[in-house]
């Protein structure tokens, strides 16, 4: 599994290239919003982020080529696999989700009123981002139009959990108690934990090929 | 298709049955008029239709299913 | 798990005789739906009887769903294009009632509660679920070579069945919803199932879904002759 890291590792153009990417659509947003209301700025930061995680995530699984799989194929097993992609989209889109807030609060101000709680959103938000993606990059490889197909793909099987976290984000304007958004979170990071058992259950059988 | 229809109209006319008496409330009387039988008359008609449907099209499927076992043998 | 395409349960499918359960279950439920007494309450008034139309279409579609993920199972367990067959359509005729249930829904709510849609979580997140089993026949229609159509499409069905049930069942009783059953409360807690609604509803919901397997029967044979077709030709 670590080898499986390394491996990923070196796919730094991966992260310089989302991080262009929410670059330049944040100017693009910066100048065409003089001033941002707090829900104007929320609901943004999560399609930004979205459609960043979108990108970054589909890198996962498509762009191998053929004998570089049959090569993995050899040497690991499908758990490991699954994993330690997972492992690494998650710390992928963590980091990216951390920058775009940077950039964000940067260019356009920071209305959430606690950072403890923004920076627990933005993050349980990654890793819902995340697992869910690699998941569907790990189907979608296996079709013809790969690329296309896990927008389409992913699009639908990610929206819940961007309705719920910008409801979390909204609260998060306001000071309010942790217990507020309390189960909101439990049910994302079950979410989470409901991807993961069943990837690992079901995805051996993906990876026979 | 079949179903698309039956369900849309079966579930707007309780809807229209309401529309008719709205500000009203409802009125028992107005139920029992005999109007009401109208619209389970037409609802029937069309169900029936749509199950007939799915009889002649669930018998076709049996004809072909037993030429090609014809045909296997 | 035992092998249920046996002759004798083949013929069973193909028999008249229990589809006659849904023919005189929905002929009922339409005359006694309409003529009996309904409970008269605020905001709803008559249009509650839309309960033995509305209600059993979602019903149905998860039963549906239900026994199309218990064969995508089967199928990977044992590889039989049957048990593939089986699995999507009764995907593709849950389809089909979660479609009926959510335009249903959306006329109910457009006399009722005044918008026809109204961001209230049950009814997002239906649609949600909708929009993911789609992604499931796009997904079927995008893969050529048949096995690893069958295969993917099965871990696929597992996925969009593991997202239903949060969405529709878990999610919306924890949020604020102007659906029955929100905020905490099991759904139709003495909200208006008096004696009278009981008896309709139940059968309803029985009879819509044979109705719904009865359709998905018809639809697997054709496939399964197509099949037998294609083969003879090739």
């Amino acid at each position: 599994m670590r080898k499986d890291l390394l491996l990923e590792w070196r796919e730094k153009n991966a992260l310089s290239a989302i991080v262009l990417y929410v670059l330049s659509t944040t100017f693009v947003i910066y100048q065409m919003f003089v001033t941002t209301e707090p829900e104007v700025w929320v609901a943004l930061y999560w399609v930004i982020t979205l459609f960043a995680a979108l990108n970054a995530a589909s890198r996962s699984f498509i762009h191998e080529n053929s004998n570089l799989r049959f090569y993995y194929f050899q040497l690991v097993s499908p758990h490991a696999m699954i994993l330690s992609k997972m492992l690494f989209n998650v710390v992928l889109l963590g980091i990216l989700a951390l920058l775009s807030t940077l950039i964000f609060g940067g260019l356009l101000g920071f209305p959430i009123k606690s950072v403890k709680i923004w920076l627990v959103i933005s993050l349980v938000g990654a890793t819902g981002f995340a697992l869910a993606l690699t998941m569907v990059s790990a189907l979608a490889s296996k079709a013809r139009n790969s690329g296309m197909l896990m927008t389409i793909l992913g699009l639908p099987i990610i929206i819940p959990q961007v309705l719920v976290l910008v409801d979390l984000s909204k609260k998060a304007l306001m000071v309010l108690p942790f217990s507020v958004y309390g189960t909101r979170l439990l049910g994302l990071l079950s979410i989470d934990i409901i991807i993961v058992t069943v990837a690992l259950v079901f995805f051996p059988f993906l990876w026979k090929d | 298709m079949k179903s698309t229809i039956k369900t849309l109209l079966l579930s707007v006319l309780p809807l229209l049955a309401q529309a008719q008496y709205k500000s009203e409330g409802w009125d028992q009387t107005f139920r029992q008029s005999g109007k009401i039988y109208v619209v389970v008359a037409v609802i029937t008609l069309i169900l029936l239709v749509l199950i007939g449907y799915l009889i002649t099209q669930d018998r076709r499927i049996s004809r072909i299913e037993k030429e090609l076992k014809n045909h296997e043998d | 798990m035992p092998n249920f395409a046996t002759p004798k349960t083949k013929a069973l499918l193909k028999g008249i005789y229990w589809k006659i359960i849904p023919i005189a279950i929905l002929l009922y439920v339409v005359y006694q739906g309409f003529l009996s007494d309904a409970p008269q309450l605020e905001i709803l008034e008559e249009t509650v009887r839309n309960l033995y139309f509305h209600v059993p279409m979602w019903f149905t579609m998860t039963a549906l769903f239900v026994i199309s993920l218990v064969f995508s199972l089967r199928y990977l367990r044992g590889q039989k294009r049957i048990d593939d067959l089986y699995a999507v359509e009764f995907a593709n005729v849950g389809l089909l009632f979660g479609f009926l249930g959510l335009t249903t829904g959306m006329v109910w709510a457009q006399f009722t509660w005044g918008f026809f849609w109204t961001w209230d979580p049950k009814q997002n997140f239906s649609a949600i679920t909708l929009l993911i089993y789609l992604v499931y026949m796009v997904f079927r229609n995008s893969i050529t070579d048949e096995k690893v159509k069958a295969r993917v499409s099965a871990v696929l069905n597992v996925f969009a069945f593991s997202a239903m049930v949060p969405l529709i069942f878990i999610l919306p009783r924890m949020m604020e919803s102007l659906h029955p059953g929100a905020d905490g409360n099991p759904a139709f807690s003495g909200y208006d199932l008096d004696g009278t609604m009981r008896t309709i509803f139940y059968p309803a919901v029985i009879g819509w879904a044979l109705l719904g397997v009865w359709l998905t029967t018809l639809r697997h044979r054709m496939r399964v002759i197509k099949d037998k077709l294609y083969e003879i030709h090739n």
